[in-house]
C-alpha cells in the first residue's frame, strides 16, 4: 500500500511539473500591421530572442501570438522596444 | 476603410504631384539592410539601405538618367541619409511621411562634378488602398537641376494574410523633366512575399518598368 502511495506520488510529480511548465503565450494587439512586406521586421525581431520558441502574425487579427520556450518570459518594456524597433507600436499585450 | 485614410488618399492623388516611385519604404525597421532597384529605358535607380535606427536609414545610391536632348546619360552617385519624419498607425491603415537628401557625385560623359539631392515621400495605405506622393530635386554642377516627381495609387484584389503572396493592381504617374521621357503613365502590378517585393508594368507609351526590393 505504502509502494503503491509512493508511486501515485511520484507520478503526481511529474504531471504537476508538466503542467508548470507549459509554454507562456503573449498575445499583442498591434496598431498599423497592414503590410506582410513591412510588418517582417516584427518577425525577424522576435525571432532573434531567445525566450521565443515561435511566433504568428494575422494581418487580418492586428495580433502578433507570441510563444515562449519552457520556463522563459518576455517582459512588457521588452515587447514594447522590439516592436519600436520593429517600427510599429503595441496596442494590447494580454498574456495567457 | 477609416475616413481618414480615404481622406488621406484623396489628397495625395488630387495634389497635382506626379513623381515615380518604386521605393517602398526608405526607412525599413531597426538593423535592417534594403536593396531596392527601379528600372525603365531611360532611368536607373539603385538604393542599398541600412536603417540603423527605426526612423533613420543610410543610402549608397546610384542614378542613371537618359537626356532628352543628350546622347548620353547623368549618372548620380551618393550617400543619401533618409529619415521618418511622421508615422501615423491606424486600426487598419499605416501612413508615413519621409525625407531624405545626400551629396555625393555627378558625370556626364567626360565631365565629372558633383550633385546634391533632397527629396520627400509621403505614403498611406490599408491591406487594400495605396496611395503615395515623391518628389526629388537634384542640382548638380555639371548640367541643370533635375526634377522628379510621382503620384502612385494602388488596389489589391485580395486582402492577403501575413504569409500570403500579395498582390497590387497601381498607376503611377511621373513627371521627370529633362529625361528622354519627361512625363509616363505606367499600369503595374506588385507582388511581394516576406522580405521580396517587384514590380513590372509598361507605360502607356510602351516603355517597361521592372523594380525590385529585398530586406533583411
Amino acid at each position: 500500500m505504502k509502494k503503491l502511495f509512493c508511486v501515485l506520488l511520484i507520478m503526481m510529480s511529474f504531471f504537476t511539473g508538466n503542467v508548470f511548465a507549459a509554454s507562456k503565450v503573449i498575445t499583442l494587439v498591434v496598431k498599423g500591421m497592414v503590410c506582410s512586406f513591412c510588418a517582417q521586421g516584427i518577425e525577424k525581431k522576435f525571432s532573434a530572442e531567445p525566450s521565443v520558441e515561435s511566433i504568428n502574425i494575422s494581418l487580418k487579427d492586428k495580433k502578433v501570438i507570441l510563444i515562449l520556450k519552457d520556463g522563459k518570459d518576455l517582459s512588457d518594456d521588452k515587447i514594447k522596444k522590439i516592436l519600436t524597433d520593429a517600427g510599429y507600436t503595441v496596442e494590447k499585450i494580454v498574456r495567457n | 476603410m477609416h475616413y481618414r485614410m480615404k481622406i488621406l488618399i484623396m489628397i495625395i492623388v488630387f495634389s497635382g504631384l506626379s513623381f515615380q516611385s518604386v521605393i517602398a519604404h526608405p526607412v525599413v525597421y531597426k538593423g535592417a539592410y534594403a536593396v531596392m532597384t527601379y528600372n525603365q529605358p531611360f532611368l536607373s535607380d539603385n538604393w542599398l539601405n541600412y536603417s540603423f535606427r527605426p526612423d533613420m536609414a543610410i543610402v549608397a545610391r546610384t542614378m542613371r538618367m537618359k537626356l532628352s536632348h543628350h546622347d548620353k546619360s547623368l549618372n548620380i552617385y551618393m550617400p543619401q541619409f533618409d529619415y521618418l519624419v511622421k508615422r501615423w498607425y491606424g486600426d487598419d491603415f499605416q501612413a508615413n511621411v519621409y525625407v531624405w537628401g545626400g551629396f555625393g557625385g555627378a558625370k556626364l560623359h567626360r565631365r565629372n562634378g558633383t550633385a546634391g539631392l533632397v527629396g520627400f515621400e509621403a505614403d498611406a495605405e490599408s491591406q487594400k488602398y495605396f496611395g503615395l506622393v515623391r518628389y526629388e530635386v537634384i542640382p548638380n554642377s555639371i548640367h541643370k537641376t533635375m526634377h522628379q516627381a510621382e503620384v502612385r495609387v494602388g488596389i489589391a484584389p485580395y486582402e492577403a494574410e501575413y504569409c500570403e503572396i500579395a498582390s497590387w493592381f497601381m498607376i503611377s504617374g511621373k513627371f521627370n523633366p529633362g529625361l528622354k521621357r519627361n512625363y509616363s503613365i505606367t499600369p503595374l502590378a506588385r507582388f511581394f512575399y516576406k522580405s521580396v517585393l517587384w514590380e513590372t508594368g509598361v507605360s502607356l507609351k510602351g516603355d517597361w518598368m521592372l523594380n525590385f526590393m529585398f530586406h533583411f
